[in-house]
């Protein structure tokens, strides 16, 4: 039986279908069987990320109004064949889904595949209802800024509420130079309001917003400190224990060349 | 006569769920809700009891206008939890009335107050949690919290203004005792963060002090 995930955030511009579509490539790297849904109706990105916009044929909508057979809507991805992604519809709104058709959506899903990852819209309503009905666990996406905090608190509220017992964290675009000049709010900072346990810690890297526009997601790129960040969530998704990466180990080029010069010595 | 759905009582583990229908206009839902409180007055007689709305989402102030229709035909004095789920929790308490002053039981609420949730109780609240920044807890007495207060937390809502607002670790948005709303400088917040210091908050003349709970 495979596991229902959802990537949640509250707050847009986080990097919700960032995650998403990493922690897919990451867990199908990893050999499991994985279904990306985007659940972002009406304001479709998980196949631009992905790079597969131009395979799409059948959508979620679709499926759940029966106009076509679950198989026919899973898109298989050019990478990993056993990745696939089930799309939003782009012509229809949130309201074209029901949180029970999700349910009984997930429920299918989770008889084939390893692991079914939604991507959650931002805010509250409807979207995010949908999203998260079918969910064993979620995934918080937040930023070291009180705003996405304060919105990442209001979520994991909703998620507590809908009986999400498994809630963890993932702290994004985190920036080690600004935290240790104190400009930035730390880790403790967030943890401390949030009072959930941390899935990753993913610094803020250039490579995010290249690979991202190419649909190449980072973490198959071995030079990418994000990418070394999600592929190490993604171990602890599988039950691995990974230890968090120390953030000063990945500080950019100053701690690469310490590090080259070390082992130089 | 054909018999009327659009509003049922049911005896929950929790105490009492108002179930709505969902397809019935708001103002449909107010007068059976009325008429059926009438007929069945003795079912909410003087018990202490939790209450919840179930069935249709409703606005915040509808949800305070069929609050008030409970207040108005039952003796009950009622408080309310907002829920997340679209549901929201009344706690309802009887109030015996005591030289003018309210003194009903306090809620106790165990766990922290996220954003987005909100206490709201006729008498002393005690919050076993953090009350967070977006969280609120309205209080016609005291209000004392094992944590630390990050909302908008309101003692002496009522206008009492002996009533005093206590935490382990104080850095709200703003505070208010009474009629009386201070905010707290961002300096102040910052200062407080990593500190447990247990303090409260009080009224003294027309202002709102904050010392130690030790002295």
């Amino acid at each position: 039986m495979g596991e229902v995930i959802v990537i949640t955030s509250g707050k847009g511009g986080v990097g919700k279908t960032t995650t998403s579509a990493n922690l897919g490539c990451g867990l199908a790297a990893a050999g499991k069987n994985v279904v990306l849904i985007d659940a972002d109706i009406g304001l479709r990105n998980l196949d631009v990320v992905m790079g597969l916009e131009n395979r799409i044929v059948y959508d979620l909508v679709d499926v759940v109004e029966g106009k076509c057979r679950l198989k026919q809507a899973l898109i298989k991805d050019k990478r990993y064949p056993n990745l696939y992604l089930l799309a939003a519809a782009q012509t229809k709104d949130k309201s074209a889904v029901s949180p029970e058709q999700m349910v009984k959506l997930c429920d299918t899903l989770r008889e084939e595949h390893d692991y079914i990852l939604i991507d959650c819209p931002a805010g509250i309503e409807q979207g995010f209802k949908n999203a998260i009905a079918g969910a064993d666990r979620a995934v918080v996406v937040a930023t070291p800024e009180v705003s996405s905090v304060r919105d990442a608190d209001r979520i994991v509220g909703l998620l507590e509420a809908a009986e999400i017992k498994n809630i963890r964290l993932i702290l994004n675009r985190l920036r080690p130079d600004m935290i240790k000049r104190g400009e930035m709010m730390t880790i403790d900072d967030v943890v401390d309001i949030l009072a959930i346990e941390v899935l990753g810690l993913v610094p803020d890297d250039e490579s995010v917003v290249m690979s991202t526009n190419r649909g190449e997601p980072a973490v198959a790129d071995e030079n990418s400190r994000a990418g070394q960040a999600f592929r190490n969530i993604t171990q602890r998704i599988m039950g691995h224990d990974v230890p968090i990466i120390d953030l000063d180990e990945v500080g950019g080029f100053r701690a690469w060349l310490k590090k080259t010069f070390r082992k130089g010595n | 006569m054909q018999k009327d759905n659009t509003v049922i009582f049911k005896g929950g583990k929790n105490g009492i769920v108002i179930i709505m229908d969902e397809a019935a206009m708001y103002e449909k839902i107010a007068e059976s809700l009325r008429a059926k409180i009438r007929s069945a007055h003795k079912f909410f007689a003087g018990a202490t009891t939790t209450i919840s709305f179930k069935g249709k989402e409703l606005t915040e102030s509808e949800l305070l206008a069929l609050v008030e229709i409970i207040n108005a035909e039952t003796d009950l004095s009622i408080s309310f939890i907002e829920d997340l789920t679209g549901t929201f929790e009344v706690a309802a308490a009887k109030a015996p009335r005591k030289s003018g002053k309210a003194a009903v039981d306090p809620y106790f609420h165990k766990g922290g107050l996220r954003s987005g949730q909100a206490i709201n109780h006729n008498g002393s609240v005690v919050v076993l949690g953090d009350v967070n920044a977006g969280a609120e807890v309205v209080a016609t007495g005291s209000v004392v919290v094992f944590g630390a207060i990050r909302g908008m937390v309101h003692a002496g809502a009522g206008g009492d203004r002996t009533t005093f607002v206590c935490a382990t670790s104080m850095q709200p948005i703003q505070l208010r005792i009474a009629d009386i709303i201070t905010y707290f400088p961002r300096e102040v917040i910052m200062e407080n963060k990593n500190k447990i210091d247990p303090v409260y908050a009080f009224v003294k003349g027309e202002e709102i002090y904050v010392a130690p709970v030790a002295n």
